[in-house]
């Protein structure tokens, strides 16, 4: 007796699914983000966090290589001589934030890529002590920018939660984590990512060996300029550098200068360490008025 | 029709052995490391060891080895990447304590060191570990340390008094194991007095104190850029750089009472000594520096009663 | 396997005795598709074993950027979904729909099209994933086609070209259905038919939004009506159908009430739909309607209990189809495994449990019940009992589909209870404030005990792919059609 209904099925089924379309999606749009337009990445990107500007101390040449207008970017230690009210100071900020967003961009892109995200959420629930193990609960106003679009709240944790994980851990950390995640977390199960990491030429400095005697170290123990160059001879010069411009009280070191092959993350690396440091601080208070 | 073969069968076994072959094969005891590879010495092995410690052991090397290397001597497989570099328990210096300087941390500041971590290091806080193991952690560090200070008095004493080993493990190693154990028991904690409110009046104060004092490594804006501040090296000879204020974020805790105990004990093996002066003098200082944090810097997540601030407070 | 005598199937003289397909079907299609699905579950089985070592903390293919965990575990899901499934029910629909119908497909060489077309966006989809432009939406991490920025996969537009592949799979089949619409239609063309035209507006809408449109809370509330309208307006009438097309079929008689099987379609468009918010519980999305996710996810149940109930009435009578005839087994096993799916799902819905269970193994345990336990397990009966009828020849070992059928089933089942319990441990760890690193290492056994599931159910497909391949390829034997699979003739045919 039903068969003579059978015209209105196309019609009855789309309904029912624009029906769930409304009530699923474009209600909750309505009474959450609909109210204010998603923030942009240059506008989330925008304060600067200070493991971003660590990362280009720690590994300039890989930052430079990666990120557009780096070399505008001042770090603290070029900022010493630079005058408070002149505009390079004005330039570096702008440059920082053009190149935090392009670093997020890009992380969440490889976070995106490597599919981190099957195994990690970004979604602290206000149940199951996760407050207490994670950190603030999210807020739908934390994700209504361009970063969580598409949302990356994950259905899975076999790894932590990475909602609040900005500034909780330190650039080194992340670093000695991805090229070995036992070493940092042993019995982690999280695969190696040795493909953020390239090969090239770093400079030394061998440890003073009277200080090595006197303390019981080794007196083979190296300590590493920042930068892992391409060429021994970027490598070389940068050593030439250093002698050059060392305060007149480490001249003696200079002495112990040496170029070695070496390991460092790459622009990939970095973009995404520069995405976790980010992840969490993005304050999205002054938003929060508008979501219920 | 064909039976399948004894192909069958021995891909069926082969299924079920292989799986529980990596299973039984996995947990990765870590080769301890010979303590000295260089010399012949006391072992790590025939030191005193506590019921505690021996617990601790075991946390120890699930938590901290990675990094922290077997023996504790800052050598773990992470270690490469690492700057500022873990450190090295047998040489029993410590950066964050409550006792003055020259004597070794309390157990509790160990604890709250396990607990809540070094941030912006790469030492991560444990604060979900249960007490007890870290309690157990904590006198596993202290065996490591005893161990490490017994192990310079043994060596100096084959060295310069030509003592043989076998004798000194006869005859001083209990006298130096009560020696080292001494102290540890004997530390004094310094008391942290009620602080008092920020005023401008004690800001200025701290600025004055802080500019004749202070510039010259944490500079004059207090961003850690002082004239100084890039020819500075630790008591390992690596380079190290004055805290950057202006972050707001510091390694063992951001509160005044915090930043009271790191001017009055200062951060043995680094260049930042301790501070002298008056209870009120040190106040001063720490207000001041407080007041040097950037509003709008990010403020990381840290576990409750880890000195974090509160981001309602700060913004 | 014990040997009894007598074949299974009585004849039923007023049927039309079962005789190999007409001119209606086209054999070729079915064959190849059901090659491809079995060749694609064979592969992503290979992808979900291999990365299951990781877990075990050995890496499969260390330092191989395209071959490494994340990349992996995505083909392990998007080739299930869109190359066996798909191809599974696409071939299955070739050889229903026309009978159903009377009426051939609009075109055969539109049907060996879109069969090259399926493949080579499987193809892409495959290699775009490997190098890394997955979407981030799960379930739909097909690389989406369009991106601006400098030349790269994304531009293969991958997307494009599933919903252009669906609505030529739409054409194929909803010509034959149209045209005989004047007819009277069983219901398994409502299920087929609304499947098709529902599988083209879910990837639109779930593979376009939450990329283009919607950030955050409101990009994740479409993306769950994105996963459920998936399984719920794709998998699950695509499977419904074809169960209420076949199981009459082999059974030889009619299915056990018609009204039953209409009243779950129109629960099944209603209710269906409502529930994707329920993959985001306790989240910022407004509580109103994860309230309603979580009621309509309730009345679901009732709906599938239409399908279990006649299915089970259809069966009445029947039961030793069940020791006889390894389709129906399959369907029983799939139905069985149906119904505590969805009693699963009815009680973690709820907000008590969602707190315990969410991101643990538990849902993979519940993810691996629904698509092999039930969809997957129904497409293997069907190509069981298609398979030698579409090729006109015995299989060319009968024992080896027995071996698919218990490593499978005992394989899953091994796999389903273990995640589950891994889940509620796992849970219950969390909450209880256990040091992250305690978790990992309380849930190594159970891994490893997964690895080895998953190394059961993998055999068994290898065994029965070599065995379509065997029959296919190999010398041609006679097939007694009243006879299926039934192990006394297996036995006696020795």
């Amino acid at each position: 007796m039903l068969d003579r209904y059978t015209g209105v099925l196309l019609f009855a089924g789309l309904g029912c699914f624009g029906l769930a379309f409304v009530l699923s999606a474009v209600y909750p749009w309505m009474i959450t983000d609909g109210t204010r337009p998603e923030a942009s990445i240059e506008a989330v990107a925008t304060p600067v966090t200070t493991e971003f500007k660590q990362l280009k101390e720690s590994y300039p040449v890989a930052f430079a290589q990666a990120f557009p207008r780096a070399d505008e970017c001042l770090t603290d230690q070029e900022l010493v001589d630079v005058a408070a009210d002149d505009p390079r100071r004005t330039a570096s900020d702008g440059a920082w934030g053009a190149a935090h967003a392009v670093a997020l961009r890009a992380g969440r892109d490889e976070y995106v890529g490597q599919v981190c995200w099957h195994c990690h959420s970004q979604f602290v629930r206000p149940v199951a002590n996760e407050a207490v193990r994670f950190g603030r609960v999210r807020s739908a106003a934390d994700d209504n920018n361009e970063l969580q679009r598409p949302v990356l709240w994950g259905t899975r944790r076999v790894g932590p939660d990475l909602t609040n994980e900005g500034g909780r851990r330190s650039n080194d950390w992340h670093v000695a984590h991805f090229w070995d995640p036992e070493g940092t977390s042993p019995d982690s199960v999280m695969p190696r990512y040795t493909w953020f990491f390239r090969d090239g030429f770093q400079v030394v400095r061998g440890i003073d060996p009277e200080l090595a005697a006197r303390q019981g170290l080794s007196s083979e123990r190296e300590y590493a300029y920042p930068g892992v160059f391409e060429t021994q001879a970027e490598a070389e010069a940068e050593l030439a550098r250093i002698r050059e411009s060392a305060d007149p009280n480490l001249k003696a070191e200079t002495a112990r200068l040496r170029v070695v092959p070496a390991k460092g993350p790459d622009g990939d690396g970095l973009a995404i360490i520069a995405y976790l440091q980010w992840l969490g601080t993005w304050d999205a208070s002054e938003r929060e008025e508008t979501n219920q | 029709m064909q039976r399948p073969g004894p192909l069958l069968h021995l891909a069926v076994i082969a299924l079920l052995v292989v799986p529980a072959m990596l299973l039984w094969g996995h947990p990765q005891e870590p080769a301890r490391a010979a303590t000295s590879g260089r010399r012949q010495t006391i072992t790590l092995d025939e030191w005193t060891t506590s019921p505690a410690a021996a617990r601790g052991r075991i946390v120890y090397d699930e938590y901290c080895g990675g990094c922290h290397g077997t023996a504790g001597e800052g050598d773990g497989i992470a270690a490469r990447w690492l700057n500022p570099l873990p450190r090295n328990f047998q040489k029993g210096t410590f950066k964050f304590r409550s006792t003055p300087s020259g004597q070794l941390p309390t157990r509790d500041d160990l604890d709250h060191t396990i607990s809540c971590g070094l941030t912006g290091s790469a030492m991560p806080g444990f604060p979900l570990m249960p007490s007890q193991e870290r309690r157990d952690v904590v006198e596993f560090v202290l065996h490591l340390v005893t161990y490490g200070l017994a192990r310079n008095e043994v060596e100096y004493l084959m060295d310069e008094e030509g003592v043989s080993l076998d004798a000194i493990r006869s005859e001083n190693l209990a006298e130096i194991q009560e020696e080292m154990w001494a102290k540890v028991a004997t530390t004094t904690t310094i008391p942290v007095p009620t602080a008092p409110p920020s005023t401008p009046e004690l800001i200025a104060r701290g600025k004055e104190i802080f500019d004749a004092q202070c510039i010259h490594c944490h500079g004059a804006t207090g961003r850690g850029d002082g004239s100084s501040s890039y020819a500075l090296r630790d008591w390992k000879d690596a380079e190290i750089r004055p805290r950057d204020f202006t972050t707001g974020v510091f390694r063992a805790g951001s509160t005044p009472d915090d930043l009271y105990l790191r001017l009055r004990t200062g951060l043995t093996g680094t260049p930042m000594p301790a501070i002298p002066g008056s209870a009120d003098d040190i106040w001063a200082q720490v207000h001041y520096i407080m007041s040097l944090r950037d509003p709008t810097a990010a403020t990381p997540w840290v576990p409750s009663g880890c000195g974090g601030l509160d981001p309602e407070e700060v913004r | 396997m014990t040997a009894t005598a007598a074949p299974a199937e009585p004849v039923e003289p007023a049927k039309p005795a079962e005789a190999p397909a007409t001119d209606l079907v086209c054999k070729g299609l079915v064959r190849w598709h059901l090659i491809m699905a079995m060749f694609f579950m064979v592969t992503a089985m290979t992808w979900g074993f291999l990365v299951s070592f990781q877990f075990l903390g050995v890496s499969p293919f260390e330092g191989i950027e395209w071959l490494s965990f994340g990349r992996l575990r995505l083909l392990h899901t998007n080739e299930i979904a869109y190359g066996f499934l798909v191809n599974g029910f696409v071939g299955c629909m070739y050889y229903a729909v026309p009978r159903m119908t009377g009426k051939p497909v609009a075109s055969a060489k539109l049907g060996w099209l879109i069969l090259g077309v399926w493949q080579l966006i499987l193809v892409l989809m495959s290699v775009g994933q490997l190098l890394g432009y997955a979407q981030g939406v799960e379930w739909g991490e097909t690389p989406t086609g369009f991106a601006p920025g400098t030349w790269n996969m994304n531009y293969v537009p991958v997307d494009f070209l599933i919903e252009l592949g669906a609505v030529l799979v739409a054409v194929q089949f909803l010509t034959p259905i149209v045209k005989s619409i004047h007819r009277h239609q069983y219901v398994s063309l409502w299920y087929l038919s609304a499947g098709i035209i529902w599988l083209i507006l879910t990837y639109v809408m779930g593979n376009t939004l939450p990329e283009w449109t919607l950030p955050g809370s409101s990009g994740a509330a479409t993306a769950g009506l994105f996963i459920h309208d998936l399984v719920g307006l794709f998998v699950t009438p695509m499977g419904w159908g074809l169960m209420y097309f076949f199981v009459p079929i082999i059974l030889r008689k009619p299915i056990w009430s018609h009204a039953l099987s209409v009243i779950g379609f129109w629960a099944l468009a209603f209710f269906y739909p409502l529930n994707g918010v329920h993959h985001f519980l306790l989240s910022s999305i407004p509580m109103s309607v994860q309230y309603g996710a979580i009621i309509s996810t309730m009345a679901v149940e009732i709906v599938v209990t239409t399908v279990v109930v006649n299915f089970f009435g259809t069966m009445w009578g029947r039961g030793d189809a069940l020791r006889t005839n390894l389709p129906i087994r399959w369907f029983y096993t799939g139905m069985v495994c149906y119904f505590i799916t969805c009693l699963q799902c009815m009680f973690h819905t709820t907000l008590a449990m969602q707190e315990i269970i969410h991101f643990t193994d538990w849902v993979p345990g519940h993810a691996h019940l629904v698509m092999l336990g039930v969809f997957a397990f129904w497409i293997l009966g069907m190509t069981t009992w298609l398979w030698p009828r579409m090729v006109g020849s015995e299989w060319h070992n009968r024992r080896l589909n027995h071996w698919h059928y218990w490593l499978t089933v005992i394989g899953l089942l091994i796999m389903f209870i273990d995640l589950t319990a891994a889940g509620l441990i796992h849970g219950f760890m969390l909450d209880a404030l256990s040091p992250w690193m305690e978790i990992v290492r309380a849930m190594h056994g159970f891994w490893a005990i997964r690895t080895f599931a998953g190394g059961m159910i993998l055999l068994g497909q290898i065994l029965f792919a070599w065995n379509l391949w065997k029959t296919w390829t190999g010398p041609k034997k006679p097939y007694d059609y009243r006879v299926d699979l039934a192990v006394a003739a297996d036995a006696g045919g020795e």
